[in-house]
């Protein structure tokens, strides 16, 4: 379990990073996460979730190319690696797991009401 | 023109950013920046752009403080291996260096101690906020006593005001005899109120606080004085006889025993009495003739409690209108009462004399350490010339600059902690040398809490940070290049250093001058004739004050008697001893039939016929007091008075109170000092004993040799009479030397500040010498390379402090002068300030400083120059 340990923040940004492919770095995450998901990323908070990441094995970085618009700065982009496959598929096998063991009344909100009755 | 994002924080980022983060960091603002500036506009980007930037300052991103992580236990590890070489290499140079430091470390240690101790006074008392001593302050015509106030005062405006003041406390002292079995003690007592230890909450070891002081008999006592007594410091329930002064022994029980109170706190060491026994009022008609407490001439030390949140100045104004209203016009017109709170009493007093003693330490002592922290750069820079190959190869190993400087300021806190142990070893060794020149108790060291320790570990780590930062940054920011190749580019002496030592000069040479004046005026002193003989005089000043027929008669039966022991010569029964409270008081004397206008206010003392032969009095004119056992109103006056009142031996004089007789003047005696040389001659009269009513002292001319067994002997005669009465006796000279006792302690404290500052300004000197020959070097090798001798490149390195030195002379000796000046005519009886006071001084510290200085110079002199020419 402890293996494969992801922050929420961390697995938000892995799987924009699988979603990119190829296309991942600072600006394109950051652009991606807050067209998805409707919530702001500060360049700060990226930046260390990405090293961390990195740091943890799972996810790999090589530079590209610069332009203008980056004043000459290379980018960097960011692959996800096997490793951080298996880990994103594992955080999701958990979560659906734990999805699957809540009892089906707790959907049934009638139910929930009567009780309260 | 094409926006950019705002460069201070762009700046910024780069400074703290991990450098192999910033590139791709740096490229993703830029683009994030250029895409809002077309969405949104230039200013809401920038806004953006620094807002982002702000937020990158976090763990992760923020570059590690320290880069090189390898290793990093044996690189501490290999500096201090470092130091301990570079220090055992040079042992003279580290052995200057920690002297340099150790100096201002201990002056700081003794002055914060003592700072300390003495702003713990006074703060344990209970409530000590709410406490305050009454004072009346006279109105102009009425002169008296200013911590005397009616003793009706307190208690009245306790009756009538309780919501304002909650307590008082009144008290009287005395010195009185205790006995317990054949122990005997003279001890100081304060005679009061019962509320003694309820209200100011002295610790009680044994008994009960609040019921103590309450019943006739009894006493409470110190624990010094239970253990001088009882041996023990559990002596509740004991009994001690108390031989009073005017109805005899009295049985007292012990009620309670308290802990030694604080020294100098302003109720039981007030005016520095130091009383160690405490009595109630009850036993007040036993030592003084008609004390009603409810008489408002009478007065006391008074003290009163406010109630939380009083303001003192209501209570000023009720006791004010409280005196006026109550008291008889007399006392109630003489003044008005003012409050002084205890809190800040001790600090405040004088004139805030205290405090303001403090402050000048404080400042002192910082001025010390500055200088010690300058001379510390000084000689590190100096000898830092050494270091440069070893800080080269350093560098070219990979050390970086914050490496270098790291290593350095490890060396300083290195140096720092030893100065540190050094000074601290200096402190514990001296503290009873300290203890009497500051009349306080230092805390030994093994005393000190743990944090004061941590303190103390705190400013030594400080000190060496201060004191090594400008020579590490120094050195670290030469060129490793330059470094190897010895080229050693020392920047010029600035005016400040060069100033630092003119002033260390200047404070040597005043403080060396101050102390030959203070010697000099103290050995005049010491030497001065004062009219009357001192040595091998013995003075018993604990003769029971009985002032019956009976209790004269026991005293010329004391004096009968111990005149026959052995070894002792003649003795004389008076009020007081020349220079050992000799008057009585002040009295008006005028000639008998003149108004009294006409006048003088005379000293008055008494004594027996044989004073003048025992102390050695010169007669001028007639004859001294003759032998009586009854009034004989006879005076004799010294010459002072009687030029100031025209008299001359047969005349008749009227001395005040008094009245019921003239007095006929027998004699006329030279005059003699009663009191110390601070003051000039006082115009006195002598009257006989039993004319005046009372006696004080035995006095006794004893033999030198053998003096041991002529005590012995005196104390079996004294015991035949006075069984229960201490033994207690001084000799002249001994009170002689407690006159001085201010003048003495300046003088110690000069002699010691003198010592400081000649360690600071041999520091100073080598420092200054070290860092000419290390500047000038090559120049010197060149110079003998030409032909120079070692006498010339001697003169070459001297001219630089021998500047530095007549400056100093030239400032110095004025301000010594202005001082000696001052200082001298507060005495009535003075040196004249001759130059050689000056001159000695100064030629001692410039030999001082020329040996000193020569033998380092010597060396840069006498080196081969193509040592000097290859260095380093």
């Amino acid at each position: 379990m402890r293996k494969y340990q992801l922050g929420e923040f961390e697995e938000v940004v892995m799987l924009t990073t699988a979603i990119l492919h190829e296309q991942a770095y600072g600006v394109s995450i950051k652009n991606e996460i807050e067209r998805r998901l409707a919530r702001s990323v500060s360049v700060g908070a990226l930046q260390t979730a990405l090293k961390r990441l990195e740091e943890k094995g799972y996810l790999k970085s090589h530079e590209g190319e610069t332009t203008p618009e980056r004043a000459g700065r290379p980018k960097k982009y960011f692959r996800i690696t096997a490793l951080g496959k298996r880990a994103i598929e594992h955080t999701k096998a958990t979560r659906d797991e734990l999805f699957q063991a809540i009892p089906k009344v707790v959907w049934n909100t009638r139910c929930q009401q009567v009780t309260a009755l | 023109m094409k926006p950019s994002p705002p460069a201070i924080f762009l700046r910024f980022l780069r400074w703290f950013c991990d450098p192999s983060l910033l590139p791709s960091i740096e490229g993703d603002l830029f683009e994030l920046y250029y895409q809002r500036c077309n969405g949104r506009g230039s200013l809401r980007a920038n806004v953006l752009f620094a807002i982002d930037v702000l937020l990158l300052l976090r763990p992760g991103i923020i570059k590690p403080l320290l880069r090189n992580r390898v290793a990093h236990k044996s690189i501490a590890l290999n500096y201090i291996k470092t130091t301990a070489r570079v220090m055992r290499k040079s042992k003279l140079h580290t052995a200057i260096t920690l002297l340099g430091l150790s100096v201002g470390i201990f002056a700081s240690l003794v002055v914060a101690s003592f700072t300390l101790s003495e702003l713990q006074i006074n703060q344990h008392l209970k409530d000590v906020e709410r406490l305050f001593i009454v004072k009346s302050n006279y109105k102009p015509g009425y002169q008296n006593f200013e911590w005397f106030v009616p003793a009706p005062l307190a208690q009245r405006a306790v009756e009538l005001y309780p919501a304002t003041f909650e307590g008082y406390y009144r008290l009287l002292d005395r010195n009185v005899n205790l006995s317990h079995g054949d122990k005997h003690l003279r001890i100081q007592s304060v005679i009061g109120d019962s509320t003694l230890l309820t209200l100011f909450g002295f610790e009680v070891l044994r008994g009960d606080a609040a019921t103590a002081l309450i019943e006739p008999g009894s006493i409470v006592i110190s624990e010094k004085c239970a253990l001088q007594l009882f041996g023990k410091a559990d002596a509740v329930g004991e009994s001690i006889t108390l031989a009073t002064e005017r109805n005899g022994p009295r049985e007292l029980e012990v009620k309670a025993v308290v802990s030694d109170p604080q020294k100098k706190n302003t109720v039981t060491d007030f005016m520095n009495m130091d009383a160690q026994v405490f009595l109630n009022f009850h036993i007040a008609n036993d030592y003084f003739q008609d004390l009603g407490l409810h008489n408002w001439e009478v007065g006391t030390i008074t003290y009163l409690k406010l109630h939380p949140g009083v303001a003192a100045h209501d209570a000023i104004q009720r006791l004010n209108a409280l005196l006026r209203n109550e008291a008889p016009a007399a006392i109630g017109e003489s003044r008005d009462i003012s409050l002084h709170g205890l809190k800040n009493f001790y600090l405040n007093d004088n004139n805030a004399s205290v405090e303001r003693l403090l402050i000048t330490l404080a400042v002192t002592a910082v001025f010390i350490l500055l200088l010690s922290i300058t001379n510390f750069i000084n000689i590190t820079i100096a000898g830092s010339m050494t270091r440069l190959k070893e800080m080269g190869v350093r560098k070219v190993i990979g050390s970086s600059r914050g490496d270098i400087i790291l290593q350095l300021l490890t060396e300083s806190v290195i140096v720092s902690f030893a100065s540190g142990v050094l000074a601290i070893s200096a402190y514990h060794l001296l503290i009873p040398f300290l203890s009497a020149m500051f009349n306080t108790t230092f805390a030994v060291v093994s005393d000190w809490p743990l944090a004061t320790w941590a303190y103390y570990t705190l400013a030594l780590i400080t000190l060496g940070v201060v004191a090594g930062a400008l020579p590490a940054v120094r050195l670290a920011s030469l060129r490793p290049l330059d470094n190897i190749k010895g080229s050693f580019a020392v920047a010029h002496r600035s005016i400040l250093s060069r100033t630092i030592l003119v002033v260390q000069f200047s404070v040597t040479t005043f403080v060396l001058i101050a102390a030959v004046v203070l010697t000099e005026q103290l050995n005049f002193f010491v030497s001065a004739d004062v009219g009357f003989e001192r040595a091998g005089v013995l003075i018993i000043d604990a003769v029971p004050r009985e002032f019956s027929a009976i209790g004269f008669q026991k005293a010329e039966t004391a004096k009968e008697q111990l005149r026959n022991a052995a070894g002792t010569g003649n003795g004389t029964l008076s009020w007081g001893a020349p220079q050992y409270n000799f008057k009585a008081f002040d009295a008006r004397v005028q000639v008998s039939g003149q108004p009294e206008a006409e006048g003088a206010m005379l000293s008055v003392g008494s004594a027996d016929h044989d004073y003048a032969d025992v102390f050695g009095l010169t007669l001028a004119a007639g004859r001294f007091l003759k032998e009586t056992v009854a009034s004989t109103y006879e005076i004799v006056l010294n010459q002072k008075a009687a030029q100031m009142l025209g008299v001359s031996v047969g005349d008749r004089v009227t001395v005040q109170g008094f009245e019921e007789s003239a007095f006929s003047v027998v004699g006329i005696l030279q005059d003699f000092h009663i009191e110390s040389l601070h003051v000039p001659v006082k115009p006195l009269c002598i009257m006989n004993n039993y004319d005046f009513g009372a006696y004080r002292f035995l006095s006794f001319k004893v033999a030198q040799e053998d003096l041991h067994s002529t005590l012995r002997q005196l104390e079996q005669q004294w015991r035949k009479v006075y069984p229960l009465e201490p033994f207690e006796f001084q000799f002249a000279d001994q009170r002689f030397a407690a006159l001085y006792q201010t003048e003495l302690q300046m003088k110690q404290s000069a002699a010691f500040a003198a010592a400081l500052m000649l360690m600071i300004v041999l520091t100073g000197i080598i420092g200054l010498v070290g860092y000419t020959s290390a500047r000038r070097c090559k120049e010197i090798g060149i110079r003998k390379v030409m032909g120079a001798s070692p006498l010339q490149v001697l003169t070459l390195i001297s001219t630089e402090y021998v500047r530095v030195i007549f400056l100093a002379f030239l400032i110095a000796p004025a301000l010594a002068y202005y001082f000696a000046h001052t200082w001298l005519s507060q005495f009535a009886y003075r040196i004249t300030i001759s130059w050689w006071m000056f001159l000695l001084p100064m030629f001692l510290l410039l030999t001082f400083t020329v040996i000193v200085a020569s033998a380092k110079a010597l060396k840069a002199a006498l080196v081969n120059p193509v040592n000097a020419l290859r260095l380093p």
